[in-house]
């Protein structure tokens, strides 16, 4: 059974706060008004269409709930009331992405104890791409992309990419940082190419660590300093290779670092490239 | 959707329940006290946004849609009740200077504690802070004051434990590191580069903080008044991350 970890005591005050605020479009227009700088009823009313009346009577509101004060009749909007508001704004950006992308997501398995979860902001801009009749292996071909040119690469894979032999003689080739999650299976084919692969190329990349998902991750994610990719498993448990959500974003790719970072913390088996190319004893 | 989910009175804690577990109309009912009509519409309304599901078992659970909305909506209650419980700190300074995409990320810093000056530890954030500095390799700062007294012990810092200073400050403040009586040390520790610094025209007035061990904020009363008797401060290992991430946020931002 999940839990609702909060204050229970604390859920009228925060319902009745949002309320208060959303439920009026001239209290929400004021609030924007005040926003970057202090403003007089008067000058709030030539910025809205509101009458001085309206304006009046929702402005005493704002004061008397103490989301703005007043100064020699100049009303401010108090830092906590700023804060509350771009955090509600956030709320918004994440409400966005998950209203784009219900069916998807309904769809598919969440990993319920990643903290990253609790602030999907940063996924606003995020595009659902699905393969079709005509282009079968389009998520295929994401994930080959995503894989190969970047300067980093971090994330979890769930599967031996069919174009494996480009991509991972891109890590190798290449001076570029790779940490990824894979099942036990896939660790061993990646290592067992790179070691055989190792002859052929002039090597340029030591910095490629693969870390084994001992913990059973079903959910899968690439981010680079290009983009960031995620994928679901079917509620079924099946991987689905057949759409991913990815974005371009700055914020998103900081998303999924993050979101790497939590999910590194609870792997422990892994091996660098300087344990494939120097013994083969060690890693994994 | 938060006004969809805020307005009503029922859909809200509709939700919040089935996210406690899957139940039956009947136990709702039980539950919430309310006649079965009102439930029922409460629960279409949230399952026409698939937000929760009617299983063939005729209970109704979350989607993983609605358990995503549900903890972004605690996530943001959270946020609330920590600004409203660091209210004195966010109101007695300026957060003029600080632009709205930095003051979102600075959120990882809302659930900290507030250190105050008292009547018998009059400089007690300064202590801490100076404390903390003395225990702390990898630091990184936001730099919009000076002090030689924070800088003398940075400075021992990173040659105790052959550290890192990452530092963003203006033209003005970087004068006077080097006109102080230990430029010295900040000469030969940029020589060996074990401080990297970019100077900035425009600094937020935040004097920010984040190094392996802890992180930590001073703000300013106005544009132009220091406040040296608070600091907010965390040791969180998952926050030091976050604020690893602000930081180069922060610098990318005003290097770009």
């Amino acid at each position: 059974m999940l839990k609702l970890d909060f204050n229970k005591e604390y859920l009228n005050d925060f319902q009745e706060e949002i309320k208060f605020l959303i439920n009026s479009e001239i209290r929400l227009k004021i609030i924007g008004c005040l926003y970057n700088s202090a403003a007089s009823i008067k000058q709030i009313e030539d910025k809205t269409s509101y009458s001085y009346s309206s304006i009046l009577d929702n402005i005493n509101k704002l004061e008397q709930r103490k989301f703005i004060y007043n100064i020699d009749d100049k009303f401010y909007l108090y830092n906590r009331t700023k804060l509350k508001i771009i955090h509600m704004l956030n709320f918004n950006k994440s409400a966005k992405f998950l209203r784009e992308n219900v069916e998807y997501l309904n769809d598919s398995l969440l990993d319920i104890n990643i903290e990253s979860t609790n602030d999907l902001s940063a996924l606003e801009d995020t595009k659902l791409i699905k393969t079709n009749n005509i282009e079968l292996f389009k998520v295929i071909d994401i994930f080959k992309r995503s894989l190969m040119g970047f300067k980093y690469l971090k994330g979890i894979f769930p599967y031996f990419h069919p174009r494996h032999e480009d991509i991972i003689s891109y890590w190798v080739d290449n001076e570029c940082s790779v940490e990824l999650i894979l099942p036990e299976e896939v660790s061993h084919a990646v290592t067992d190419f790179i070691k055989g692969y190792l002859p052929k190329s002039n090597v340029k990349n030591k910095d490629i660590k693969l870390i084994t998902n001992d913990i059973n991750i079903e959910f899968a994610f690439i981010v680079s300093d290009k983009c960031l990719v995620l994928a679901f498993y079917h509620k079924t448990g099946e991987f689905n290779q057949h759409a991913v959500l990815t974005s371009t974003s700055g914020e998103a790719i900081q998303w999924g670092l993050k979101l790497f970072d939590e999910y590194e913390k609870l792997c422990k088996n892994y091996v660098y490239m300087d344990d494939i190319v120097f013994s083969e004893d060690k890693g994994v | 959707m938060l006004k969809f989910l805020m307005v009503s009175e029922i859909r809200l804690k509709l939700l919040f329940n089935l996210y406690e577990s899957s139940k039956s109309i009947k136990e709702l009912e039980s539950e919430f006290q309310k006649k079965s009509g009102n439930i029922s519409r409460g629960l279409n309304e949230l399952k026409s946004c698939g937000l929760i599901t009617r299983q063939s078992n005729k209970q109704y659970a979350i989607t993983s849609t609605g358990y995503l909305v549900t903890q972004n909506l605690k996530d943001l209650m959270k946020t609330f009740e920590n600004i409203d419980n660091n209210r004195a700190f966010w109101e007695n300074h300026s957060l003029k200077s600080i632009p709205n995409k930095h003051l979102k990320e600075l959120s990882f810093l809302n659930d900290s504690s507030v250190i105050k000056s008292n009547i018998t530890e009059f400089a007690k954030p300064i202590n801490i802070y100076l404390k903390n500095i003395k225990l702390s390799k990898d630091i990184r700062i936001i730099l919009p004051v000076y002090s030689k007294i924070f800088m003398d012990t940075i400075y021992d810092s990173i040659i105790l434990y052959d550290g890192h200073l990452d530092l963003i400050t203006t033209e003005n403040i970087l004068d006077l590191i080097i006109k102080s009586d230990s430029d010295r040390y900040f000469r030969s520790l940029v020589r060996d580069k074990k401080v990297d610094y970019y100077i900035v025209d425009d600094i937020a007035n935040i004097f920010f903080t984040t190094t392996n061990t802890f992180t930590s904020l001073f703000l300013f009363f106005d544009d132009v008044v220091f406040d040296s008797s608070e600091m907010l401060f965390n040791d969180d290992e998952l926050v030091l991350k976050e604020a690893e991430r602000f930081y180069e946020s922060y610098k990318e931002h005003i290097t770009d």
